[in-house]
């Protein structure tokens, strides 16, 4: 099945190719593997390290918004009265694009030396952050009265509830939240990379392909790169989610 | 542990569920409720285990203890191995924990080799198992059953009950059901509660002795007089 669906793309890559600039799949296919490992001239640098450079961001930027949002919507599912002051705000500055923050995060951080830097890193978390905190929060919030009845009955105290009950009930969420935390962050981390100079990551050599001349085949193995590295992600934390969870 | 309950009266808005309910408890008592469904049953335990308040009427223990608390779903942590599901409430109550204590429970109950098995792997039998277990394990002095073996279908069941007998020995229970044979197999003294809003309508001495014979004919002449009487003052 994963192959019809697979050569079925690769055919209406083909018929659109044909009527378009855009390069045929064999030509990026090419210069994809090419540029794997070896440095492209303008740049200096293979699409595996731009790659692992915006993965790096992603991935520290996201390590802060994790390490913020789970306890914090650990703490506001269980206690009712922080949900309710909390929440709406929340719900009021989620709608915003991480992208919409740049000018801002700009005027921020001009203090620091490597301003576009934080600002990157800055756009990543706030990409990151909502999804995992709403996600946590809708599992801390709905832990089943049953459990927390039977707990009462054999008087637990709250520590203990927070740990044996709250805590492993959220773990779906935690692994969930995280999961489309980091492909927010991720697709955050390109279109900042893109508006900004950063010297090296994918969103910046997509957008250096396309100044200096259209280089398409380039561009759009950048765009390959972008979505294998997505893939990947997401693959191995489904993959995590059994390890963690083994009594599912 | 003995008790009394004295004139116990509950509503939940304007349901009202418990009338004025007065029965006693005694020490080593194996003490059967039955009543139809509904009719404030469960809530007379949840306010033994003092996690639901009555309006009015009291509950008067004669000595301070643990209670142990056996539910009609089994509530089992599913995120935790049977072993840990036990464990988790020798935790709460505060007791010493004692590793080879909550294994020996565990053995007693039957489910020794599946300590290590969390619930979804588990029948439904074996759930409740691990829910008696986990009652046991606090040492309780007062052992409160809602209705524990009603979702098990009826060979499993009788089979249940029979080992209840063996494995409550003769501590003090207080065990909820809409079931006269359930009742009349487990009980030495059974209340019959009326519809809601419960009272207490009649209570009737099992003289028979355990392990009691289904099939004989002093069980059937119980449960026939049994059966007159849910009938008489139990239903509407």
């Amino acid at each position: 099945m994963r192959l019809k669906s697979a050569a079925l793309f690769v055919f209406l890559w083909y018929v659109v190719a044909f009527f378009t600039e855009l390069p045929h799949p064999h030509e990026v296919a090419e210069k994809f593997f090419y540029l794997l490992f070896t440095p492209e001239p303008v740049l200096g640098k293979t699409l595996l390290e731009h790659a692992w450079a915006s993965l790096l961001r992603v991935i520290f930027a996201s390590l802060v918004a994790f390490s913020i949002a789970i306890p914090l919507a650990i703490l506001a599912g269980w206690n009712r009265s922080l949900g309710e002051i909390l929440m709406p705000a929340i719900e009021a500055i989620r709608p915003i694009p991480p992208l919409a923050w740049i000018p801002l995060a700009y005027i921020i951080f001009a203090p620091f030396p490597n301003t576009v830097q934080v600002s990157q890193i800055f756009i990543v978390f706030v990409g990151a952050f909502f999804p995992c905190l709403i996600s946590v929060f809708d599992y801390a919030r709905n832990v089943p009265g049953e459990f927390l009845e039977m707990a009462k009955v054999f008087r637990a105290s709250d520590s203990l509830i927070l740990k044996s009950i709250i805590v492993p009930h959220s773990l779906q969420g935690i692994m969930t939240g995280i999961r489309i935390g980091l492909g927010v962050g991720w697709m955050s981390i390109i279109a900042a990379e893109m508006i900004a100079t950063s010297g090296e990551g994918l969103g910046y050599f997509i957008m250096t392909m396309y100044q200096v001349g259209g280089r398409v085949a380039e561009i759009v193995a950048g765009m390959a790169m972008i979505g294998v590295v997505g893939y990947i992600m997401n693959w191995l934390l489904l993959k995590a989610e059994r390890l963690v969870m083994p009594w599912r | 542990m003995a008790l009394i309950v004295e004139g116990l009266k509950k509503s939940y808005g304007s349901l009202k569920v418990l009338d004025g309910v007065t029965f006693s408890v005694d020490e080593g008592e194996f003490l059967c409720i039955i009543g139809e469904s509904g009719c404030g049953k469960t809530t007379i335990l949840k306010i033994m285990a003092g996690i639901e308040k009555a309006d009015s009427g009291r509950i008067v223990f004669d000595s301070e203890g643990r209670i142990g608390f056996v539910f009609q779903d089994d509530r089992l942590l599913p995120w935790k191995t049977v072993y840990e599901n036990v464990m988790f409430a020798v935790k709460a109550t505060g007791l010493e924990v004692n590793t080879q204590a909550v294994r020996e429970i565990i053995d007693l109950v039957g489910l020794s080799g599946f300590e290590d098995y969390y619930p979804k792997q588990l029948s439904g039998g074996m759930r409740q198992r691990v829910g008696i277990a986990r009652a046991l394990a606090v040492q309780p002095d007062l052992l409160l059953m809602d209705e524990p073996f009603a979702s098990l279908d009826a060979r499993t069941r009788e089979r249940m009950q029979e080992e209840l007998l063996r494995i409550v020995g003769g501590k003090t229970v207080v065990f909820v059901t809409h079931s006269i044979d359930e009742a009349l197999f487990l009980a030495d003294r059974i209340v019959i509660f009326s519809p809601r809003p419960a009272r207490v309508v009649r209570t009737v001495e099992v003289g028979l002795p355990k392990p009691r014979d289904r099939a004989s004919q002093e069980f059937a002449e119980l449960r026939g007089e049994l059966y007159r009487s849910f009938d008489l003052y139990g239903r509407k």
